[in-house]
């Protein structure tokens, strides 16, 4: 069976949720705290799409490394980006925003980017019009599990089409 | 009021009286089991004789540290002494040391290198070829299996990415990373490294003989592969590579 690796970085500020996404997705983690020196966290996971086992090495960066040097460098060679915002404080949504149109649309235009709102098991039910400020791909929640799994898939997939054409 | 204080006084006496004579004994067989086992630690044959019942529970908990602390200790050591044997050779016998340097070059091999080498060769226990940009395992050749591979070639990655933008001297690339006794040399190409875990005594011509394979495999194999889809059939093509060029030589 063809097998590939690819490379999925998250993005987002610190508290949004990423490492929580991480945990509810993957098995295999490399260490289950950041490594606070150099700021990031490896963990691998692997997805069957079609005939292909696609290998996704995810790296969750730091949200304090944002902005940095370093956080250049963990971006480079990736095949996809996760922006990740917390349904719960509309700055963290701004912020990857600006992200996405300062830095990543020009500096990494090849890598798939998608948006994704994480705690939306907090949204209040009866606020229909709630999430009417946010645009994202995908509304997840990493403590009951809703979409995450779909999310990663998606991006895959996307990753996967992209590479062929 | 002072014929009231004075009964409290007498009552109060009687009553803890015997709580205060068995207050007393107890500190006394306290002190005394102290002094007992003060006696003992001073004396150096029953202090022996503990040691030597519990030997196993002491060696199981001691072993792994000191063995690792020794294992380091020689190692270190061995570098040490192998540049005072150059340095002296070099200062007393320069002729003679010009004469041994040409004869040995021409064998490849550093005189004070081959002595300590032919007795403490550092063995090769991976190597790893990484993507540089990505950080993604392109293959490996591990005699020994390891666990998740990819995880190790991604952490290594972004140690090396951490160190080199901390420092950021501009054209320098991190060459080597030391834990306990192992030693990952890097060895830096354009588009991926090299990342290769040893132990033992690693020697100039180790390191060097090292820098030739890896030379030698990107200029007749690897430089030309593709990184565009780091997949299982590029990985193959890796691995059969680097299993030519170190199953026989490095065991």
């Amino acid at each position: 069976m063809k097998s590939v690796n690819k490379k999925i970085v998250l993005l987002g500020n610190e508290g949004v949720g990423k490492t929580s996404l991480v945990k509810q997705y993957v098995n295999s983690i490399f260490s289950d705290e950041y490594l606070t020196t150099i700021g990031i966290k490896i963990s691998k996971k692997t997805i069957q799409i079609g005939e292909v086992a696609v290998n996704l090495m995810l790296w969750d960066i730091a949200g304090n490394m944002m902005n940095k040097t370093l956080y250049n460098n963990y971006l480079q060679g990736a095949h996809g980006i996760l922006l990740v915002a917390d349904a719960m404080r509309y700055e963290t949504y701004e912020s990857i925003l600006l992200e996405k149109e300062n830095h990543l649309s020009n500096d990494f235009k090849n890598a798939v980017t998608c948006v994704i709102i994480n705690k939306s098991d907090l949204i209040p039910e009866a606020d229909a019009d709630y999430l009417k400020a946010f645009k994202y791909d995908y509304l997840t929640s990493a403590k009951n599990g809703d979409h995450v799994e779909l999310a990663f898939q998606s991006m895959a997939e996307q990753i996967l089409e992209t590479s062929r054409t | 009021m002072a014929i009231e204080k004075d009964h409290f006084e007498q009552l109060r006496h009687l009553l803890l009286q015997s709580d205060r004579d068995n207050y007393a004994e107890q500190n006394e067989r306290i002190l005394s089991k102290l002094d007992e086992l003060e006696r003992e630690l001073n004396d150096p044959e029953k202090f022996a004789g503990v040691i030597q019942k519990s030997k196993s529970e002491i060696i199981d908990v001691l072993g792994p540290v000191l063995g690792k602390m020794m294992k380091k200790f020689i190692s270190s050591e061995i570098s040490r002494i192998k540049e005072n044997i150059e340095k002296q050779s070099k200062a007393i016998f320069s002729f003679q040391f010009l004469k041994q340097k040409i004869k040995n070059k021409v064998a490849g091999v550093s005189k004070s290198d081959a002595a300590i080498s032919e007795a403490m060769g550092g063995s090769l226990l991976q190597v790893f070829v990484i993507d540089k940009k990505s950080g993604l395992l392109i293959g490996e050749y591990s005699p020994q299996n390891i666990l998740e591979p990819d995880l190790v070639a991604g952490m290594l990655s972004a140690i090396k990415s951490f160190v080199e933008s901390a420092f950021g001297e501009e054209n320098s690339e991190l060459e080597s990373l030391e834990y306990s006794s192992y030693k990952i040399l890097l060895y830096n190409f354009n588009r991926f490294y090299f990342a290769c875990v040893l132990e033992g005594y690693i020697d100039a011509e180790l390191r060097a003989q090292l820098q030739d394979d890896f030379l030698d495999l990107t200029d007749k194999g690897l430089g030309t592969i593709s990184l565009k889809n780091i997949d299982d059939q590029l990985k193959e093509r890796v691995e059969i590579e680097l299993d030519k060029k170190f199953s026989k030589k490095y065991t």
